[in-house]
């Protein structure tokens, strides 16, 4: 309905000023109605709404649209879409500053060295350029010099790219690790791979939707951890009173994170000990016969003292546990009272949807195993593993990539491996979406990748990753082209995600997906010949066609639809939404998406693929594992601690440095404003990105406590020194009252590196000391020792 | 009539700032630059306040979004000399641009510190400004601006009800921090009908207002943080 000018005045002004003539004047009104309402003259035309997906990280909620006139004027969340219900992180409200940002890159763009002025190239050169350089290695049979970082979730994108990568030399696809890869690990190891055909792999998952208790080892949960808007959608569920019994969320931690401060108690312990504190609540369950003995008897092996083939014996795990964490030990080690843990371990026990997580599930922080280990043996003594509330390991199908031979895919998310190959000087790198990589790259990488001949940036804004290219294929944002969105990270539901583009992309700016299919053409016709598609519609439609032949799952629909799809499901009915390859299609663009609401196991889980069909408290595949590692054979005599290492442990994590030298820990972490790495050059989440109120954007903050402040007569705001064994740099200390005295909080992230508001900055990589885990041989911390002092 | 209002359940509140950021592009709240950072010069329509209470370790952080909290009585209305703000007979405590001469007797007046005053002028680097909201329009150098509970909302609102010919119905005007809230912690109505979930909110024992003493009687109510021991133990 349009509405004339007059005839608004005269109703808004009817309505809104008429009443309030008591108290100001006609002129006011008209004044008001002046400021506030739109000039029918000026607005730029019609409003609508339209649906897309995020991609500001791996998580792809869902988004509604608001465009007025063809402009994008506002973002929230999709109401229907299932992973967000509505709600969305700040990160997607600031979407509008990225699409309309005025450091965008809107035309590929090549230049000799990344010290020289940039020159405006058509797309054609672009590929030609990369296809050429790429040709040429293949032909001297030097594919491996190729390397291809990107930050995509694993969308089709991903899987394109790797296929390509995989038949132009077999290269794998450096990703940005979730985080989850440790705790998913010790799970696979305790609890076995589910079965799954070539092409699917598994997922951690939990169903923190149902948890009713949540033990929580150091996770970020309402900062940088797994996908935003579902986790912060979940937390006030939680709390919701209408849904009954409120879910209490323990965190165990050192650094007082927005998490600890909301969670409904915050357990402060010493850094890296997160499997002492599980084993010291395991003691308490066990030594007060508090753990589920059914399904422990049942379900689990390796619980009671046991014989192997071999005839040799091996101390159980309860007879472990009592032993070796006694209370008095544990507390010893983490600093936590005993009545707490015996208070936390009684309330864990006491109902279901118990869960324990962590620990410290950060993409560059993901733990060590054997502290995730001790977490999942937690899970198991409650039987929360493969139950409701609890974690569970899934199926990660994923959009289907529709082709015959796609040869070996490999995906990584090593950073050792890829900084590995960084120093082999590479000839070409693509940096796709890899902005998140300057967050672990120090002084000596960044001269590393100087070095490299062509590096290649897709980043649609100015950033760190464009300051060292040379060739720069800038992406769009994610309203300007066809969205796909896939199961995000510990969700407990398979989903996809699609939706068109909002408006067409702004000036040169092309998709990825698009500029890979070219390149594909320009490098070698065989390798084209494995990606016949297109452009990423036909590419997605021959995906969706695959899905509609599942036979499972449902279209998008309301909370509503969701129940009575579950319902159903539980009576054996499964209504198909969809009747053909086409009706399938044309639901997918209505509706936005299709999942499958009922992936979570129904029934308590009771067999387990692992050798012994049961949950492992002493993994046989780990013991596997290291004696391949060890070179021990199968009937040679064992070391004497040798169970010590399979079964969960605690065992110290910093390296004894003098401690007169570096007197407190620096814990590093993901703010919410930086989660996945980059998108530092929004004015609006610089704004935002410390909730403790510290300096107000545009420069990065160390946060330390009261107490180590007032010995170092620092005060809030002073800059200070942070140095560790490796070196020093420069931050803003911001002084925490209640913050645990000896723990320093850094954040990743920081100011942007280039563009208009670029403000240099050391990185935190620089003085950070990776601490590499024992048995997986990756990074698991970068906790490091530091001393501060003032500027 | 009704008395628009806000509920906002500290309970649910995750701190993380996506109603600060809907404000802001809602209502084309101008951004800082590095230098006005530096000087403390941001405009929050809405901002996360924390709140350190006690040491280590019975330390606990509170985080409190504020905005502003339209008052019964406002402060800053009373000492305004060209009636730039003033309050709606629903409540509103609104802002005319137009007509505020700069004096920052209200930001003064205001025991909430929830007015800010544009030291500079509109800055926003094309083609930035392509996503400016049609329905709000850009506040000059030298004026006061705050929150107006998404007023243009309700203007719209109401223009689709009485052009349908229908009352306006609940829900339908809701502000955009409201709208953007992840975990649903936030709840806006009107506080006179008694059967809405906002006034039924308001009625809770857990409800509190901002510095009560002073006989503002703002419209913005907090819940405070549940007590964890009542509902594990049950």
């Amino acid at each position: 309905m349009k509405l004339a000018r007059r005839d608004f005045l005269g109703l808004a002004g009817g309505a809104v000023g008429g009443a309030a003539l008591g108290r100001v004047t006609l002129r006011g009104i008209s004044r008001l109605n002046e400021a506030l309402a739109p000039e029918p003259a000026l607005y730029p035309g019609e409003e609508k709404w339209t649906h897309s997906i995020c991609s500001m990280c791996s998580g792809g909620c869902g988004l509604r649209v608001r465009t007025v006139g063809g402009r994008v004027i506002k973002v929230d969340g999709n109401p229907l879409y299932p992973v967000n219900r509505g709600g969305v992180c700040p990160k997607a409200q600031a979407l509008p500053q990225w699409l309309y940002h005025p450091d965008r890159i809107l035309a590929p763009r090549q230049r000799s060295k990344s010290n020289q002025p940039w020159q405006t190239i058509s797309w054609d050169e672009a590929v030609n350029t990369l296809g050429s350089a790429l040709r040429r290695l293949r032909q001297a049979d030097q594919q491996n010099r190729l390397l291809v970082i990107s930050g995509r979730g694993n969308g089709l994108v991903s899987q394109l790219c790797s296929t390509f990568l995989s038949v132009y030399g077999g290269n794998p696809l450096f990703c940005l690790p979730s985080g989850m890869e440790t705790s998913q690990q010790a799970l696979e190891l305790m609890a076995g791979h589910p079965e799954a055909n070539g092409t699917e792999t598994v997922r951690l998952a939990y169903d923190l939707e149902n948890s009713r208790y949540i033990l929580n080892f150091g996770c970020d949960l309402l900062e940088g951890w797994a996908t935003p808007g579902h986790t912060l959608s979940l937390f006030g569920r939680w709390r919701d009173s209408n849904r009954g019994r409120r879910t209490t969320l323990i965190h165990f931690g050192s650094r007082l994170s927005v998490s600890a401060a909301r969670a409904d108690e915050w357990v402060p312990m010493e850094v890296g000990t997160f499997g002492a504190a599980a084993l010291g609540i395991a003691f308490v369950l066990i030594s007060e016969d508090l753990y589920n003995r059914e399904y422990v008897t049942n379900s689990t092996s390796g619980f009671e003292d046991w014989t192997d083939a071999a005839g040799r014996p091996h101390i159980g795990f309860r007879r472990w546990v009592r032993e070796q964490y006694r209370l008095s030990q544990v507390t010893d080690w983490t600093g936590i009272p005993s009545e707490t843990l015996v208070r936390v371990a009684r309330e864990f026990a006491a109902g279901p949807g118990a869960l324990a997580l962590g620990p410290q599930q950060s993409p560059t922080q993901p733990g060590r195993l054997s502290d995730a280990m001790a977490v999942q043996a937690l899970n198991a003594l409650v039987g929360s593993v493969g139950a409701r509330g609890g974690v569970a390991l899934l199926l990660n199908r994923g959009w289907p990539f529709p082709t015959k031979d796609a040869g070996k895919k490999e995906f990584s998310t090593s950073l050792e491996r890829m900084l590995s190959l960084l120093e082999q000087s590479p000839e070409v790198l693509i940096l796709d979406d890899a902005a998140w990589l300057f967050d672990v790259l120090d002084t000596a990488h960044l001269e590393m990748l100087r070095r490299i001949p062509l590096v290649v940036t897709t980043s649609s804004l100015e950033d760190a990753t464009t300051t060292m290219a040379t060739l720069a294929l800038p992406d769009c944002t994610p309203l300007e082209k066809w969205a796909e969105g896939q199961t995000p990270t510990a969700y407990p539901q398979e989903l996809l995600g699609l939706t068109e583009p909002v408006l067409s992309p702004r000036g040169e700016s092309r998709p990825w997906l698009e500029v890979l299919l070219a390149l594909a053409q320009a490098t070698d016709p065989a390798i084209a010949a494995n990606l016949p598609w297109k452009d990423l519609p036909e590419l997605l439609r021959a995906s969706a066609d695959q899905v509609a032949s599942r036979q499972s799952g449902y279209l998008f629909g309301s909370e509503v639809d969701e129940q009575w799809q579950r319902l159903l499901e539980r009576s054996g009915w499964w209504g198909p939404d969809w009747n053909s390859a086409e009706q399938f299609w044309e639901g997918l663009l209505a509706k936005g998406g299709w999942w499958d609401p009922v992936g979570w196991p129904a029934e308590p889980q009771r067999s387990f693929s692992t050798p012994s069909g049961r949950f492992e408290f002493y993994s046989m595949k780990l013991d596997e594992l290291l004696r391949a590692k060890g070179g021990i054979r199968a009937a040679s005599q064992l070391p004497l601690d040798w169970d010590r290492q399979i079964l969960p442990h605690h065992a110290a994590l910093l390296p004894s440095t003098d401690p007169k030298q570096f007197e407190l820990v620096l814990e590093p972490y993901e703010p919410l404003a930086f989660f996945g790495g980059g998108m530092r050059e929004l004015p609006f989440l610089q704004q935002i990105s410390a909730p403790y109120g510290g300096p107000k954007g545009w420069q990065s903050w160390i946060e330390l406590s009261e107490e180590d402040a007032r010995h170092r007569k620092i005060k809030n705001g002073d800059p200070v020194w942070v140095e560790s064994a490796r070196g020093r740099i420069r931050r803003r200390a911001r002084v925490i009252e209640g913050a645990m005295p000896g723990i320093v909080g850094a954040p990743l992230g920081g100011s942007p590196q280039a563009g208009r508001w670029a403000v240099p900055e050391d990185s935190l990589a620089e003085i950070l000391v990776p601490i590499t885990d024992p048995v997986l041989d990756v990074r698991s911390h970068t906790a490091t020792r530091v001393n501060i002092y003032k500027v | 009539m009704a008395r628009w209002g806000m509920v906002i359940d500290l309970d649910k509140c995750t701190a993380c700032q996506a109603c600060v950021v809907a404000c802001q592009v809602e209502n084309n709240v101008p951004f800082n630059k590095p230098e006005e950072a530096e000087k403390g010069r941001n405009i929050f329509w809405i901002k996360l306040v924390p709140f350190e209470e006690g040491r280590f370790p019975e330390a606990k952080v509170r985080f409190l979004p504020l905005p502003c909290m339209h008052c019964d009585e406002p402060p800053c209305v009373e000492v305004c000399p060209v009636d730039a703000t003033n309050i709606t007979p629903e409540g509103i405590v609104r802002q005319i641009f137009a007509r505020c001469i700069g004096c920052r007797y209200c930001t003064t007046a205001c025991p909430y510190t929830v007015r800010y005053f544009n030291w500079y002028p509109p800055d926003f680097p094309a083609p930035m400004q392509e996503a400016h909201n049609p329905d709000v329009s850009v506040r000059p150098k030298g004026v006061v601006e705050k929150c107006t509970l998404c007023h243009h909302r309700l203007q719209k609102a109401r223009a689709n009800a009485i052009a349908e010919n229908r009352p306006l119905l609940p829900g339908e005007y809701t502000p955009a921090c409201v709208e953007s809230c992840p975990p649903k912690a936030m709840v806006f109505g009107d506080l006179d009908d008694p059967n809405s979930e906002v006034a039924q909110l308001a009625r809770s024992p857990r409800a509190f207002r901002l510095l009560e003493e002073l006989g503002t009687k703002p419209k913005v109510i907090y819940l405070a943080e549940g007590e964890r021991s009542a509902t594990t133990t049950g």
